[in-house]
């Protein structure tokens, strides 16, 4: 099965960059305002902690995925784990359960209404402990988190500068910032909460991005040799319909597995595989529609001063001159 | 390529999948039987182990002593009043700390001098001391409000901080710490195989200080067994007088401070009684304790050790195991290193205690002043245990000290009923997700797609057996990280077929395409990969916990990923494509006859 032959089709790309660029642009923009400025993101328990509670019950065969569908749509980042040993007495089986709600009186609140379905309170079921708990990400690490975001960017450009050059670096480099920020716009839009588990999936997510982007600058560097007199911009539709059929199918099996994840992987991963749907989704244009226009701003800007041998520079302005004089 | 070469190839590759299988068995056996403790005896010990969220484990509520860090404090604070005093020439006649009501009370030599200290405190201690009314001519100092903010709030973090890094020293997988309240910190274990020597490690404060032996030095003639003897005289006395006995208290610490006040007046000033943990001579399962008489004037504190390692040493003891024993060698950092071999050469020919937490671990004599190392003799006892400690105190003494002591208030056993749900839904999407990117590849690009799609499943049971053989622990995310990679792993693949295409749009012959493809997708595969795994090398350094472990997962999984789809996927193709008349990578037969009639 073929989807995209490039003896066939042939999409004007680079034309289209200039609807595209300004709306990501615009959109990027909306994203950072959202983020930063309102309504901000939702962190959830893992980041700003919560309340944490113990609730024993009598009768010692109670379901606790009945539990769980109770209580998830009214406790945000919910999670449940059962308790061994050392059960409140005159009981037979008590969970833990820890949501990201802010005050402790609600959480008692929610709790006894919810669990009404399990029997009277207090002789059925109980409460055992209601306390508040603090984040499990500090300050410390949101610090090397950062730090870490930092680091690797400037090492990935140091890396695309060696192997590449540096006419590459910006778009590899934004284009894995334009999808972190993209997905972190959905995860606003959407309610979604930054647990652990999101943070994991935006890690993933930039490695998926950054991998993407790469494979598309390699057959622009292939193209750039093989294709002299051409100018630039054709270079660069071309790379992109031929790594196109790529881009597209490995987007494809990626998203396959994440909707498995999503809807048999068990609530706890939904999050997880709905953050890198969407991110997956972004990656996909963004390596197209933000990382080459990109590359063809850097090689406007530096491309006289540090093309690679691939890629004479003479032949460069040449075939803009070309492109002139036809004009 | 030669047929030796392709020999080679095959035999490695075959090799490696059997192996492959062989090291994974025990985590599918595992995942299959999530109750049974064991796995059978024919299989390697390479199960990974499950996580708390799979299995359950340990969960433990640590309580942090604030009230004594602040008091500590305050006593730092008075030691920095007495020296400034001295520097300002203002007499004083004696600095004390008063635990109950939280207070510095400082007596003055002359009352002519209140006006100059209190301007001194002002000047120096604004934000932090505040000056109360002084009574009868003596002074009294109290923290402000904002310093004991500060101190417990910078305790509390330092505590979460060093308990994180020792555990992640110490190797659990995944630790989950967080804060509990004003002064309680909550810490998940999943699987945890040791929770008794997990909860000393926490436990331990790792205050490590240098001490000088009072009243001891090498020239006196069995000066420390005369000590000793006195000691344990005057000790036994007050233990009579005052109806107890070391197990009467719950803590040792309390015992000891109990003997330290009794004694006070019998004991030189400045001085307390700390013990030696040791074995009894005559039954070496005892321990008895040694009370050793240490100076609390002549005092190096050990916080500015940054680096601690085991190492043996040939102890003049002559153990049973070739008289090796395990000791912990230490450095002083280049700040601190000038000020410790001043103080050690004050004291040359006398016996340095080396104090930790409270307890001596050893007295050597300082033969010369020490500069920037040092090393730690842990007394004796059977190697395991011995080389154990010494692992344990060069954690502890690395990762740095706790700021406060920390007690274990609640500890449960969590358990694994919650897991099961989450094993099964993860097994159920593991499956799904094979066979549906099998059915796409075949569908897409047929016979190479299914051979893809068995590349995949091989490179997937790799890394995990891979993660098994390093003893990584399995979590519910690192079930999703399997199911992920399964559609994600085949993207070298992917680019390695549309370039196959490519070349045979270009009219190469069945031979050259295979060769041409795998050359031509080799530097986008290596290059794509490598920055990657610079993303993940960066977070295996800075990050912790179960960031270094995702980490760690994904550079597995890429070099995994190269490897397989650059060597093993080529040797596939050597062997069953090669020399067949068309090769079978989905592409439509209208478009293989067109390309047929015009090469034609």
């Amino acid at each position: 099965m073929e989807l995209f032959n490039p003896k066939k089709m042939h999409f004007p790309f680079v034309k289209s960059f200039k609807v595209f660029v300004p709306l990501s642009l615009a959109a990027f923009c909306i994203c950072l305002f959202m983020m930063f400025v309102k309504p901000g993101i939702k962190y959830g328990v893992d980041f700003r902690g919560g309340v944490e509670a113990g609730v024993a019950f009598k009768d010692a065969n109670i379901d606790p995925s009945a539990l769980r569908k109770e209580l998830d749509p009214v406790i945000p980042g919910l999670s449940i784990v059962e308790v061994q040993g050392n059960i409140t007495q005159g009981f037979s089986k008590e969970f833990l359960i820890t949501g990201a709600t802010d005050e402790k009186d609600d959480a008692g609140k929610i709790l006894s209404e919810h669990l009404q379905k399990f029997g009277a309170k207090d002789t059925d079921w109980t409460i055992s402990k209601l306390d508040s708990v603090g984040p499990r990400v500090g300050g410390e690490l949101k610090k090397s988190a950062l730090m870490s975001i930092i680091y690797t960017a400037i090492l990935i450009m140091l890396y695309i500068y060696i192997r590449f050059d540096m006419r590459y670096s910006p778009g590899a480099i934004v284009g894995v910032l334009h999808d972190l920020v993209f997905t972190c716009g959905f995860l606003i839009i959407s309610g979604t909460e930054f647990s652990t588990n999101v943070v994991a999936a935006l890690l993933t997510l930039a490695g998926y991005s950054i991998n993407d982007t790469v494979v598309v600058f390699d057959r622009i560097r292939e193209a750039e040799s093989t294709m002299l007199g051409k100018s630039r911009e054709a270079v660069v539709d071309y790379a992109i319909n031929s790594t196109l059929s790529r881009t597209v199918n490995t987007g494809l099996t990626t998203i396959l597995s994440l909707i498995i994840l999503y809807f048999i992987g068990g609530p706890s991963l939904r999050d997880f595989s709905l953050t890198l749907t969407v991110g997956v989704m972004i990656g996909i244009y963004s390596s197209i529609f933000v990382a080459s226009p990109l590359y063809l701003w850097g090689d406007k800007l530096l491309g006289a001063k540090s093309a690679s041998p691939g890629a004479p520079v003479k032949s460069h302005v040449k075939a803009n001159k070309i492109k002139e004089a036809k004009v | 390529m030669n047929s030796s070469g392709i020999k080679f190839r095959v035999w490695f590759c075959g090799l490696l999948t059997v192996a492959t299988f062989y090291f994974l068995a025990p985590t599918v056996w595992t995942l299959w039987h999530p109750d049974d403790v064991k796995t059978p005896s024919w299989m390697m010990d390479t199960a990974m182990p499950l996580g708390l969220d799979l299995k359950g484990g340990v969960h433990m509520v640590l309580g942090v002593d604030l009230d004594k860090v602040e008091l500590d404090q305050l006593g730092a604070y008075g030691r920095n009043i007495e020296r400034m005093s001295a520097d300002k020439k203002i007499e004083l006649e004696s600095v004390k700390l008063i635990e109950k009501s939280g207070e510095l009370e400082v007596k003055l030599k002359s009352p002519a001098d209140a006006e100059k200290f209190r301007a001194m405190v002002t000047d120096n201690w604004a934000q932090t001391l505040e000056l109360l009314r002084p009574v009868d001519g003596v002074e009294y100092l109290r923290a402000s409000p904002q310093a004991i903010q500060n101190i417990r709030e910078t305790a509390r973090n330092q505590s979460i901080e060093t308990i994180r890094n020792r555990i992640d020293e110490f190797g659990v997988a995944e630790p989950l710490i967080s804060r509990r309240g004003e002064d309680q910190i909550l810490v998940q274990f999943p699987g945890a195989k040791e929770p008794d020597r997990l909860k000393t490690l926490i436990g331990q404060t790792a205050q490590l200080n240098f001490q000088i032996v009072e009243g001891c030095d090498e020239n006196t003639a069995d000066c420390i067994e005369t000590q000793r003897a006195d000691l344990e005289a005057k000790i036994k006395s007050v233990e009579v007088a005052g109806n107890y006995t070391k197990e009467s208290f719950t803590r040792f610490s309390e015992y000891r401070d109990r003997v330290n006040s009794d004694l006070k007046d019998q004991l030189p000033a400045n001085s307390a009684i700390a013990f030696e943990k040791g074995n009894d001579p005559n039954e070496v399962s005892k321990t008895v304790y040694i009370p050793v008489l240490l100076s609390t004037k002549n005092i190096f504190s050990g916080e500015f050790i940054d680096q601690a390692f085991v190492q043996m040493s040939s102890g003049s003891n002559g153990l049973a195991m070739g008289g090796d024993r395990p000791e912990v060698a230490f450095h002083i950092n280049a700040a601190a290193a000038k000020t410790f071999e001043q103080f050690t050469g004050q004291f040359v020919g006398h016996y340095m205690a080396i104090v930790l937490d409270g307890v001596v671990k050893s007295k050597p004599v300082l033969q010369s002043a020490i500069g920037d190392s040092g090393r730690i003799t842990l007394g004796s006892g059977a190697y395991e245990s011995m080389l154990q400690e010494a692992q344990d105190l060069s954690i502890v003494l690395r990762a740095g000290a706790l700021p406060a002591s920390i007690e274990v208030q609640e500890e449960r056993v969590i358990g694994p009923s919650m897991g099961r749900d989450a094993i099964e839904s993860g097994k159920t999407a593991l499956i799904w997700s094979f066979f549906l990117v099998l059915a796409f590849m075949a569908v897409y690009y047929g016979l190479s797609g299914v051979i893809a799609s068995i590349v995949t499943l091989i490179n997937v049971s790799m890394i995990f057996a891979i993660l098994g053989a390093l003893h990584a622990t399995l979590t519910l995310p690192g079930i999703a990280g399997i199911v992920l990679t399964l559609g994600m792993a085949v993207d070298a693949l992917i680019i390695i077929f549309e370039r196959m295409r490519e070349e045979v749009r270009a009219g190469k012959t069945v031979n050259q395409v295979i060769e041409l493809g795998f050359d031509k997708a080799y530097s986008a595969i290596l290059d794509s990969n490598i920055t990657t795994i610079i993303g993940a090398m960066v977070l295996l350094s800075f990050g912790t916990g179960s960031i270094r472990g995702f980490a760690f997962t994904l550079m597995v999984g890429i070099a995994s990923n190269v490897f397989m789809a650059t060597y093993f996927t080529k040797t596939i193709f050597m062997l069953f494509m090669k020399n067949k008349k068309t090769l079978s990578i989905g592409m439509s037969r209208h478009e293989l006859n067109e390309l047929a009639t015009n090469k034609g």
